[in-house]
Order: C-alpha cells, then structure tokens, then sequence
C-alpha cells in the first residue's frame, strides 16, 4: 500500500454530521493509529477509507488519485475486523482462499496462494481445521492473511 | 498481537490504519497517533510528541494513565518567560518558559501523575491530604481531593498510606502543563 491523504473529509447521516472536516495525511508505509472515545467517528472514518460508507465530502486520495466513487474491492487495500472475520463452517485453507475462489480461480492456483499465505504465517498444520478448533491467536492470523491476501487483489474482507 | 501487528507491518511495509481503544497498543504501535474527538482531529502526531505537547487539554488528558490532573489556576507574577502560576487551591508554581501569559490570567495547570513523586517533607513543593492509595506493587497510586477535580499522585514503589493522610509531593516543574480556559495549549519554550 500507499500514501494516503483525506482533505476537508465529512459524513452525514441526514442532518447529523459525525465527521466534520477532516484532513491527514499518511505517508507510504506509515503505522498510523486512531484514537478516541466511543462515538468520535474514528470507526466510520475508517469505514469511508475502505470503502464501506460513502463520502459526504471531501476527497480521499489514495497515492494522489480520487478514490470518493471508487468501489472497495477497486481501492487496492484491506480491511480486518476486530471480530474474527472466519466463516465457521469452512476450515482455514477455505476461509483463506475464499476470495479467490469466489473469483473463479482455478484450484490449484488457490491451492498454491493458500499455501504461501499459511507458510508466512506458520498455519501449515492447522489448514483442515475449522475456526473453533483454533485458539484466538490462530484466528486472528487466519483473518490476517486472508485480508492481506485478498489486498493483493484488492478485495477488502468483509 | 502487539509483536505480531509490528512484525506484520515490518515485514510487509503496507501502510496501516489502526483503530482501537487501547492506549498500550496505540503508543507502542503508532509512527502517529490520530486522536480523534466528535469527528474532528483533534491532534496527529508521534504518540511521545502527543504525551509531551498535547495541542489541547483534550489530548493531553487522553493520552497517558491515570489521565493528567488539571488544577484551575491564575498566573499572578511575570518576569520575563518566569510565570508564577497559584492554583484555586492555594499553592504555587514558578514555571520558566512561559511566554505570553499575563499576570492576572486565568489558565489551567496541567500536571501527569507521574510527575507528581512523593517527596520528604522539607523538599516538598505540596503537600496534599490523601483521599485513597491503590497500592500496585510497584508504584502506588494517591488520590487527594483539591479545589476542582480529585487528582492522582502516581508513586514509583509500594507505600502505604492511610485515607487522611498528609503528602509531600515534589512536582516536575519542566513536564508542567498550561492551558488556557478554552483548553488551548498555551506551550513553554
């Protein structure tokens, strides 16, 4: 990922205004963190970056292009819910390569995605396991790769 | 989770959005913290940057643990960048490097509880009475009632000191914060 940049950013949810006006700057490879009490709009900010909730007004630029209208899965970037973002009937290698199966890629394509997702992430030994036989960690690592994965097609986990 | 995020993020060197609510997190893996309040930043900085030169009582005050006390105080003396700030409850402090305060002024001290350190008595810039002490083991937390909000004493060490009691306190008078009554940082050079 990117430079990114939110300039005069707003959100309206009818005549209630909940962010209002707001301008960062991200620099390429930077570790920004959000902060502040339930309600300041840091979620929802977060939620228009990838694409979740519309722009009321502003613009936000993604490495200097306009990505207001852009769709998520067309922003190139990845979102990880706090929750685990798991389906619990499918084992880690589904779950991992659920996007790209949705996308029609071929089996063994998926198969070798998966693999290298589970190798960075030491998941090898648990890839025929279903989420509730892995511990928090496992979980969230699972969630993890399978956004990174899908950010390299640009598809935000949903 | 905090040494996976820093490994994931040194090994990909994707650039990260985090949000949450934990201030441990935040501090640890931020090159720059967000803080956010009623869908307004409120300041965006390095997290030391933020815990040492909160723009606004806001921030200063949401950054750091316990949250920094805040005295209502009036500035009484200038000379030159000295300033001697007296506090609704009494006491003082002669803060260097306070430009453009006016005598007469009417600001707010702001002061971490870990800038509060217990003292002996003839060294003690305060004393205060205690209300309540948290004993953690490794430091120990006072609570003294003041003029405004109770504040918090954060003690390196284990001490045991009984509801009632009277604290000498040295302050660290370089770490002292001021802002004016809109909660501006009003910054010492």
């Amino acid at each position: 990922m990117s430079s990114i940049t939110l300039t005069n950013i707003r959100k309206r949810f009818g005549a209630l205004e909940v962010i209002k006006g707001v301008d960062i700057s991200i620099a390429q490879g930077e570790f920004a963190v959000f902060v502040g009490p339930s309600g300041c709009g840091k979620s929802t900010l977060l939620r228009m970056i990838a694409g979740l909730e519309s722009i009321s007004d502003g613009e936000f630029r993604l490495d200097g292009e306009l990505m207001n209208d852009v769709s998520p899965d067309k922003r190139g970037l990845a979102m990880v819910f706090q929750s685990y973002a798991l389906y619990p009937h499918m084992t880690v290698a589904e779950n991992i390569g659920f996007s790209l199966d949705l996308k029609g890629t071929n089996k063994a394509e998926i198969r070798r995605r998966v693999g290298e997702v589970a190798d960075k992430l030491q998941l090898e030994k648990l890839l025929d396991r279903k989420p509730q036989a892995l511990s928090g960690g496992q979980r969230q690592r699972g969630c993890h790769r399978a956004s990174d994965h899908q950010g390299t097609e640009g598809h935000p986990v949903r | 989770m905090r040494a996976e995020l820093q490994e994931l993020h040194r090994t990909t060197k994707s650039t990260i959005i985090y949000v949450t609510h934990d201030q441990v997190e935040a501090m640890t893996l931020a090159d720059r913290i967000v803080v956010l309040s009623e869908g307004q930043v409120q300041q965006a900085d390095h997290p030391i940057a933020l815990y040492k030169e909160p723009d606004n009582l806001f921030v200063g005050q949401f950054i750091g643990s316990p949250k920094m006390n805040v005295f209502p105080a009036r500035v009484e003396t200038v000379d030159g960048t000295t300033a001697k700030i007296v506090t609704d409850d009494g006491w003082s402090v002669v803060l260097n490097g306070a430009k453009g305060v006016r005598a007469g002024e009417k600001l707010q001290l702001g002061i971490r509880p870990e800038d509060l350190s217990l003292a002996e008595l003839a060294a003690a810039d305060i004393t205060v009475r205690a209300v309540l002490s948290e004993r953690l083991g490794m430091e120990t937390y006072v609570s003294f009632q003041t003029a405004g909000e109770p504040a918090i004493a954060r003690i390196a060490g284990d001490h045991r000191i009984g509801t009632g009691e009277q604290v000498p306190l040295k302050i660290n008078h370089n770490a002292c914060h001021l802002f004016d009554n809109a909660g501006q940082a009003i910054r010492r050079a």
